[in-house]
């Protein structure tokens, strides 16, 4: 059993886009401010901070969480992949295409949080298991699109990823 | 909407975990953190202690013996979701599960935690109830069972003392000839509902012959009735019948008025979704439309 006081700063590793950090943290330290304030990854944003906005939506170990509502103790060894990390992968292009040219965002503010959302489902979308959009993207406040461009954008790249395989 | 700082506990056991409510004040133990991490960021909650149950072996599995699936308290609800979604049986579970929040809470909120928070609005305490479920409960004399009923008493308040943890909740499998269906209301998809029902009921020859109906958000905790004795043998094609089972729910009810809802919405809203579940569970279980 181990127990920090709340005053201590205690030592925690986490990989971060592939990259392993080391940083001496308060107990209390959420992971959405870890990663924008210790780290300076500012592509996370945060919004409402109780987990209702999904604006700081961020992949643990492959999966979309509010890193607001975690603590950065408490995330073990996790592997955490921000928006900056999902810039690196190559088909990254067509998603970021598909946002602009479906006009997916305006003021931009929600938009890291619902790529990664979208990213994630559209990595696990196939045949067999359809994706419930209404639920992914029910986990996201926008209030400039009225969802009707991002819903477009998804449209998009499904087509071109179905119209790929049947090529 | 930052935490108030905490000491943070690291138990390696069940036991260790038992220990430290035992002996610390005001200490409070961390699941999912999907509710509990929201209150404490607007500082609803500020516990001095808080004790991670992530890492605690013999929580996290999902057994079926008996015909009862156990669910380990840290067992996340998109696990959940994804292993009754392909049980027929368990219908009414899944739609449930699938309403509670959003993919990206489910993926890391808690079944153990979402029952312990007894928010009285919550699927999972309904469905418990609705299911006849229970839950073991472990504590510095040991581990004991508790049925839904008497385990949820006031609004996020249970019959767990300060010294105990719930370990796993325990789901028996309906029979073949049974079906259930979940309605919930809420402004937007994902939110606290403001009604939620949900019955399961098991027929033999086109006879309703067990049943259970329950509901939340219309009081202190969710509320479940059996099927009235003298419904059983009868066929649910009226709306007779339906709205009798209906009337033996409602005194059940004490519905909050707010800015959300007046109580007499709630009221309507548990007849209508309750007319429409009783309908959808019998067709599930077989039953025929006239």
């Amino acid at each position: 059993m181990t127990r920090y006081d709340k005053d201590q700063r205690v030592p925690v590793t986490l990989t971060v886009n592939g990259r392993e950090y080391r940083r001496w943290i308060e107990p209390r330290l959420l992971l959405s401010d870890f990663i924008r304030d210790e780290l300076g990854l500012t592509g996370t944003h945060v919004g409402c901070e109780h987990g209702v906005c999904g604006a700081c939506t961020i992949l643990l170990n492959g999966t979309p969480v509010r890193s607001c509502l975690k603590l950065a103790i408490d995330v073990g060894n996790g592997h955490i992949t921000t928006i900056e990390g999902l810039v690196k992968d190559d088909e990254f292009d067509a998603l970021r295409q598909a946002f602009s040219e479906n006009h997916a965002l305006q003021c931009g503010f929600c938009t890291p949080g619902i790529v990664v959302s979208v990213w994630d489902a559209l990595k696990h979308a196939s045949d067999s298991d359809l994706v419930d959009w209404e639920d992914v993207l029910s986990g996201h406040l926008c209030r400039c699109t009225g969802y009707v461009g991002i819903r477009q954008a998804i449209k998009a790249l499904q087509a071109k990823e179905g119209g790929e395989a049947k090529a | 909407m930052k935490p108030a700082p905490f000491d943070f506990i690291r138990p390696e056991s069940v036991a260790d975990v038992i220990s430290i409510l035992s002996h610390t004040e005001d200490v409070k133990l961390l699941a999912g953190g999907q509710s509990l991490i929201a209150m404490m960021n607007m500082r609803l909650a500020r516990p001095s202690a808080l004790v991670t149950l992530r890492g605690v072996p013999g929580l996290d599995a999902i057994e079926e013996k008996d015909g009862v699936v156990t669910v380990g308290a840290m067992v996340v609800q998109e696990r959940m979701r994804f292993m009754v979604s392909h049980r027929p049986e368990f219908g009414a579970l899944a739609e449930g599960i699938g309403s509670i929040g959003h993919p990206q809470t489910r993926s890391t909120g808690t079944v153990g935690g979402s029952i312990a928070h007894a928010d009285p609005s919550a699927e999972l305490p309904l469905l418990l109830q609705v299911y006849r479920g229970s839950v073991t409960v472990v504590g510095p004399s040991g581990s004991h069972h508790m049925a839904a009923e008497d385990f949820f008493q006031f609004p996020f308040t249970t019959a767990l003392e300060p010294e105990e943890i719930l370990v796993a909740t325990h789901w028996p499998v309906p029979t073949v000839s049974s079906g259930g269906s979940f309605r919930e209301f809420a402004r937007r998809r994902g939110d606290f509902a403001i009604v939620a029902v949900a019955c399961q009921v098991s027929i033999e020859g086109q006879r309703l012959m067990d049943g259970r109906l329950g509901a939340a958000g219309v009081a202190g905790t969710a509320v479940a009735v059996d099927l009235p004795l003298d419904l059983r043998g009868q066929s649910l094609i009226a709306d007779e019948a339906a709205n009798h089972w209906l009337e033996t729910l409602m005194p059940l009810l004490d519905p909050p008025d707010d800015l959300e809802a007046s109580s007499d919405l709630r009221r309507t809203l548990v007849r209508t979704l309750g007319r429409e579940v009783i309908a959808e569970a019998w067709v599930r279980a077989g039953g025929g439309t006239t």
